[in-house]
C-alpha cells in the first residue's frame, strides 16, 4: 500500500480548540450507524480533527467478533445475492461445458477426417474407388479379399497415424523442449499445460463413458498403445524416433500430474475422482475455463508467442498492437508518455508465464508486460522500488496470485505482493 | 405532549406511535407511565427527529431503542426494578467492557465501579438526583452507550494522571529535549506545507478521518474499519487511493507555485522535521503521545526562555 508523503502526516491538524465534543450517546450512534447523515457528516468532521474522540471511539468498539458490521436487512426477493452467485456458477458450467462438448467433437471430427484422408489416399494409391462415408467398411471389405491388403491397410494407416503423431510429437517436443529450457527459470511455464491436459481429459470424458480418474490414465495408456502398434510394425520404420516420441510423450505425460498444483484448474482436477459420472465431469469442466488452453512460449528470436490448441501452433503475439496506448500501467510508473514513445521499439522477450488469464512477459531491459486476458490486452508494467527502477533484462519470471518475483540478469530479485503495484528489491 | 414548545409534527407522531412504542418498551414492569415515557421520547425527538417528512420522523421513532431507553431512564429516576434489571443485563458487560479497555483487572474494576456509581446517580444537583443514564437517548444501543461512557472515562482519568507528571521527574528521567526552532528571520519554504494544507482541506472529512486515524493514531486497518462499519478492505483501497491523489495534488501545487518536477518530488521525500513546522503545535493532539510530547514542546520554550 502506497504511503502518503510525510508532509501529509504532518499537515494532519486538530480542529479548533473550541471545538465542541460530541457527547457519549453521539458518538455511540455514530459509531452505529443510527445518526442521520447531516449528523454523521457533523460527527465525522469532528473525529477527523479531534484525536482524543477517535481514541473513544477506538476503544469502546465491541469485542472482535465478526459480526459488527451493521447491514440493513436484506428485501425479501427472490433475486437475492445466494441466487444470483449459484446462477452465475450454473451458467459457468453451461458454458464450459458447451465449449468442451464442441473441443471434443471438433477432435473427434479432426481424427475422423484423418482417418478418411488416410483411407481416401491409401485408395488412390492402390487405384481402389475412391472412399465414401463408409470408408472403414470399404477397407474391411478389402482387407477380407486380400490377405496382404490387411497389412497394407495397417500399415498405411499405422503410417499416416505416425506420421500425424509424430507431428504431433514434433511439435509437443518443441513445446516440452522450450518449456523445459524456460522451466530453469521459469517453472510456472509448466503450470498452462495441466490445464490443457485436464481440458482433454474432460473433453473426452463428456461423452465417452470411462470414468474421470482413469481417464487420464487412459489418455496415457491409449497414446502408449498406439505407439506400441506403431512400435510393432518395426520394419517399416526405425523405432529410435518412435520410441524417443514415446518417452517424450511419457515423460511431458508423467510430468504433468508432477507440476505444482498451485494453479486453480490443477487444484480443479483433483475433483476427478469425486461425484458422479457426469456430475463430476460437470465439476471438472467447471474448474477448467476456456483461457486455461492456452499456452505461451519466447523463441528463440524472442518473440511473444501464444498456442491455443496446446502447441499444434502458435501466434506471434505484438504487445504493442494490442491496445497499450491510453492504458493504465501498474506500478510506481510516472511517465507514460515515454513508455508509449519507446513501444514502438522490437522487443525482445526472455521469459513469459501465466496463471490462467494472467499473463506476464519479461524482455531484456527491464521491460515486462502483463496481460489480463490472456493476451488480448497488454499493459507496461515498470517494477519501481526506492526510486530505482529495474533495468536488467528478465530471466525469470513467477507469479502466483498477487505474489510475484522477477530475477534479472544483473544479478537482482524483485518481488511485488499486489500483483505489480508495489515492489520490492 | 401538551407544551406548546413541542414541535407539531412530532407530538402528531408520537401521538399515532405511542401505543407501539408504550408497549415494545415494557414500561409496564418498570413502573415507567406512559405520560413519563412519552415526554421522555418528546425530549429525544426534539433534540434529535430530523427535520423532515413525517415518514422520516415516523422512522426515526420506530427505530430507537425504546426498551433501553425507558430501562435508562427509569434507573436513573431510582426506579429499583429497573436497577435490578439493569443489573442482570449490564452488570458484567460493564466490567468486561472496561477490562478490554483498561487491560488490567484492577483497574478495569475500580474504572466500572466508578461509572456504576455515575449512572446510579450519587450526586444530586438541587436536590436532583443526577444519572448519566438520564442523556442516554436510545439512539443507539445501551450496552454501546456504556462502553463509550467507559471510554471516555478512562481517556480522562488517563489525560488527568499524565498531567500531574512534573517536567522535573522528567528532566531526572534523562527526557531529551529538541533542539529549538530556527529564528524566525531566516528564509524558509513553506510551498510544501502550503500545499498539503489546499490538499487536505479539499478532502472530505471521512478521509481525513481515516489518515489521521492511520497515520496518526497508528490504528489497523481493521480497527479502523470497524469504527466506520466497512469492511477492511475498503479502508486499505482508500488509504492506497489517497496517498496516490495526495502526492499527485502535492507535486501539482508545487509547480504551479514554481518548483521543477524533480525538486517538487525530492520536496516530498524529505524528512519533515527539517522543514521549520511546529509539528507538535499542528498536531496538539491529547492522546498519550501528544500529552507528553506537548509537555516537551513547553519545556523547551521555557528553557529557551530562562
Amino acid at each position: 500500500m502506497e504511503k502518503v508523503p510525510q508532509s501529509v502526516i504532518v499537515q494532519l491538524k486538530p480542529g479548533s480548540p473550541t471545538l465542541q465534543h460530541p457527547d457519549a450517546d453521539t458518538l455511540t450512534a455514530f459509531a452505529e450507524r443510527s445518526v442521520s447523515p447531516a449528523q454523521r457528516e457533523v460527527v465525522m468532521e469532528h473525529l477527523a480533527a479531534c484525536g482524543e474522540c477517535r481514541e473513544i471511539v477506538a476503544l469502546a468498539l465491541p469485542s472482535t467478533e465478526p459480526t459488527q458490521v451493521i447491514v440493513q436487512p436484506m428485501p425479501k426477493t427472490w433475486l437475492t445475492w445466494p441466487v444470483i452467485r449459484w446462477g452465475a456458477v450454473a451458467a459457468g458450467v453451461l458454458m464450459v461445458g458447451s465449449f468442451g462438448i464442441v473441443h471434443y467433437e471438433h477432435q473427434h471430427a479432426a481424427e475422423v477426417a484423418i482417418a478418411q484422408k488416410a483411407s481416401q489416399e491409401f485408395s488412390e494409391a492402390k487405384n481402389l474407388p475412391l472412399p465414401s462415408p463408409q470408408g472403414a467398411r470399404n477397407e474391411e471389405k478389402l482387407a477380407q479379399q486380400s490377405p496382404r491388403a490387411p497389412q497394407r491397410i495397417e500399415q498405411h494407416d499405422l503410417k499416416q497415424s505416425q506420421e500425424q503423431h509424430q507431428a504431433d510429437a514434433s511439435k509437443l517436443e518443441i513445446a516440452t523442449s522450450n518449456t523445459l529450457a524456460l522451466q530453469q527459470n521459469a517453472p510456472t511455464v509448466m503450470r498452462v499445460m495441466p490445464p490443457a491436459a485436464d481440458k482433454e481429459v474432460s473433453a473426452q470424458s463428456a461423452g465417452a463413458s470411462p470414468s474421470p480418474a482413469p481417464a487420464q490414465n487412459g489418455l496415457v495408456s491409449a497414446l502408449a498403445e498406439q505407439r506400441a502398434n506403431s512400435d510393432a510394425s518395426a520394419d517399416l520404420q526405425p523405432e529410435s524416433p518412435r520410441s524417443d516420441e514415446a518417452y517424450r510423450l511419457a515423460r511431458v505425460e508423467k510430468s504433468k500430474p508432477a507440476v505444482p498444483s498451485s494453479s486453480s484448474a490443477a487444484a480443479g482436477s483433483a475433483k476427478i475422482s469425486a461425484g458422479p459420472m457426469v456430475g463430476g465431469n460437470l465439476t471438472q469442466m467447471a474448474s477448467v475455463s476456456p483461457a486455461s488452453v492456452v499456452q505461451w512460449n519466447v523463441s528463440s528470436t524472442g518473440a511473444l508467442q501464444r498456442s491455443f490448441d496446446q502447441g499444434n501452433s502458435w501466434q506471434t503475439v505484438d504487445v504493442n498492437r494490442s491496445g497499450v496506448a491510453g492504458a493504465p500501467a501498474f506500478g510506481t510508473l510516472q511517465k507514460k508518455a515515454t513508455v508509449n514513445k519507446t513501444e514502438s521499439a522490437v522487443i525482445l522477450f526472455r521469459t513469459v508465464t501465466s496463471n490462467g488469464t494472467d499473463v506476464w512477459a519479461g524482455a531484456q531491459n527491464g521491460i515486462l508486460y502483463r496481460s489480463t486476458d490472456a493476451g488480448t490486452h497488454w499493459m507496461r508494467v515498470v517494477p519501481q522500488a526506492n526510486g530505482t527502477t529495474l533495468t536488467g533484462d528478465i530471466v525469470s519470471l513467477e507469479f502466483t496470485g498477487q505474489q510475484g518475483r522477477i530475477v534479472t540478469s544483473a544479478p537482482e530479485i524483485w518481488t511485488t505482493s499486489d500483483s505489480g503495484q508495489t515492489w520490492q528489491k | 405532549m401538551t407544551s406548546s414548545t413541542v414541535n407539531p409534527a412530532i407530538e402528531s407522531t408520537l401521538r399515532a406511535l405511542l401505543p407501539e412504542l408504550h408497549g415494545k418498551a415494557g414500561c409496564d414492569k418498570i413502573g415507567l407511565t406512559r405520560e413519563s415515557f412519552a415526554a421522555i421520547l418528546i425530549e429525544v425527538g426534539t433534540k434529535h427527529a430530523p427535520s423532515g417528512s413525517d415518514a422520516e420522523l415516523r422512522g426515526f421513532f420506530l427505530a430507537l431503542r425504546v426498551d433501553e431507553l425507558a430501562l435508562a431512564r427509569a434507573c436513573a429516576a431510582g426506579n429499583e426494578a429497573a436497577w435490578e434489571a439493569f443489573l442482570i443485563r449490564f452488570r458484567e458487560k460493564l466490567y468486561l467492557s472496561a477490562l478490554r479497555i483498561t487491560r488490567e483487572d484492577s483497574s478495569a474494576h475500580e474504572l466500572a465501579d466508578n461509572l456504576y456509581a455515575d449512572l446510579y446517580g450519587t450526586t444530586t444537583r438541587e436536590g436532583q438526583r443526577v444519572s448519566k443514564l438520564a442523556s442516554y437517548t436510545g439512539r443507539g444501543s445501551l450496552e454501546g452507550w456504556l462502553r463509550t461512557v467507559l471510554a471516555q472515562e478512562y481517556v480522562n482519568r488517563y489525560r488527568r494522571t499524565k498531567r500531574l507528571v512534573s517536567l522535573d521527574e522528567e528532566s531526572e528521567e534523562g527526557v531529551q529535549f529538541r533542539a529549538p526552532d530556527p529564528e524566525p528571520g531566516i528564509a524558509v519554504d513553506n510551498r510544501l506545507s502550503d500545499a498539503t494544507d489546499a490538499a487536505l482541506a479539499q478532502l472530505p472529512a471521512e478521509d481525513r478521518f481515516i489518515l489521521s486515524a492511520y497515520y496518526l493514531d497508528r490504528r489497523t486497518l481493521a480497527e479502523i474499519a470497524k469504527m466506520l462499519g466497512v469492511h477492511e478492505s475498503t479502508i486499505s483501497r482508500k488509504l492506497d487511493k489517497l496517498a496516490k491523489l495526495l502526492r499527485k495534488q502535492i507535486l501539482a501545487a508545487l509547480t504551479r507555485a514554481g518548483m521543477s518536477r524533480r525538486q517538487a518530488e525530492e520536496a516530498l521525500e524529505v524528512d519533515v522535521r527539517d522543514l521549520p513546522v511546529d509539528i507538535r503545535r499542528t498536531l496538539a493532539q491529547d492522546s498519550e503521545s501528544g500529552t507528553f510530547s506537548q509537555k516537551r514542546v513547553g519545556a523547551r520554550a521555557r528553557e529557551g526562555e530562562g
